[in-house]
């Protein structure tokens, strides 16, 4: 079958402002989006710029915005999809080229919230250092985050304010902070509690809309504030 | 710049639309009990002014908003304080839905007012 796509293209080097450009092609009935993005670089246009990486939904390198919500293309299907389908770059970040934007501030958030276990006491030497079960579900919905921006692009404090954290970096502090065998707070509480930190989130709950994995963020941001809470009480 | 229309971003949307009428509701509110200041015959002369049909509508309005504003600060409350991350959504309908009740129940007076229905009565008491 013959789907249309209307891409958003821009070369900061050659031009001034965005344009979209539209082609018509062949589709198979199971092919995803990055399938399609493919199908167009390499037998249409070469100059189409988009990242991909794992093609399996894991690495979130080819998250963008398809007819408004923000996608994995790597996981939604073509056929899912009607009419003209619009393929944009994730919001708020700066375009470097068609559908990809610069993420360098993005991970920097996330090195700010130091997301790695923390400990102080050394490892047991015959086991592993373990958890209970229930512990455990404790960071269920935190751990799974693969990083690809969808929700920090669509949350509007950080469009308000482009230093705010954003929920991907605050999900990932408390899959740390959350986690019993870290004792890392006192290091993290300094940025999490600062201007730029749990307290700029407003609940709007974009960012649980735009999570491709529907993980939970605000969840993770609210938990976050009742620990800071209790810490200082 | 929006993302996509759902229940969450409509409230907080709503919630900062209501704050701002809200606070010039209340500079409104100051400006009128200032009168008071400057004798009876001013301040009757204000109160004259606002009891016009216009300002009935008004206030018939600022109940509605007063009203969101707080119902929907409560479903903040429970999203902050409570358990209530993953069912945000439920709550804000149901609470949407209490504050139609509530609305009902406070500007049923007003409303009857602005109708011109009370003057068979003899009603006033506003």
């Amino acid at each position: 079958m013959e789907r249309t796509f209307r891409i958003y293209r821009f070369n900061p080097e050659e031009a001034k402002e965005p344009h979209y450009d539209t082609f018509t092609i062949e589709v198979d009935q199971t092919w995803t989006v990055l399938d399609a993005l493919n199908a167009i670089k390499w037998h249409h246009d070469g100059t189409l710029a988009f990242r991909r990486s794992c093609r399996h939904g894991i690495c979130g390198s080819c998250a963008v915005m398809i007819n408004g919500k923000n996608e994995l293309a790597c996981e939604k299907l073509v056929a899912s999809l009607k009419g003209v389908i619009t393929i944009e770059p994730l919001k708020q970040f700066p375009v470097l080229r068609d559908l990809m934007v610069e993420q360098e501030e993005f991970f920097e958030k996330l090195r700010l919230v130091k997301p790695w276990l923390i400990n102080h006491t050394s490892p047991p030497t015959d086991k592993e250092r373990l958890q209970s079960p229930e512990d455990r579900r404790v960071i269920d919905g935190m751990w799974e985050c693969i990083l690809c921006g969808a929700c920090t692009s669509a949350c509007p404090a950080f469009w308000d304010n482009d230093s705010f954290l954003g929920p991907a970096a605050l999900l990932k502090a408390f899959r740390y902070v959350g986690d019993t065998r870290d004792e890392g707070l006192d290091e993290r509480v300094g940025i999490l509690d600062s201007k730029i930190g749990v307290w700029r989130c407003h609940t709007i709950f974009n960012c649980v809309e735009a999570c491709p994995k529907s993980l939970n963020p605000t969840d993770a941001i609210v938990k976050l504030r009742k620990r800071l809470v209790k810490e200082k009480l | 710049m929006r993302y996509r229309w759902h229940a969450g971003y409509v409230a907080w949307l709503l919630n900062r639309i209501t704050g701002i009428l809200i606070t010039f509701y209340l500079v409104m509110h100051i400006w009128v009990i200032h009168h008071l200041a400057h004798g009876p015959e001013q301040y009757k002369q204000v109160m004259d002014f606002l009891s016009s049909k216009l300002f009935v509508f008004f206030e018939l309005g600022i109940i509605g908003v007063v009203l969101y504003h707080m119902m929907n600060g409560i479903r903040i409350v429970l999203v902050d304080f409570g358990n209530s991350v993953t069912n945000h959504k439920t709550i804000f309908w149901v609470l949407m839905a209490i504050g139609v009740v509530l609305y009902v129940f406070c500007a049923w007076d007003l409303a009857v007012l602005f109708l011109g229905l009370d003057s068979a009565a003899g009603a006033g008491g506003h």
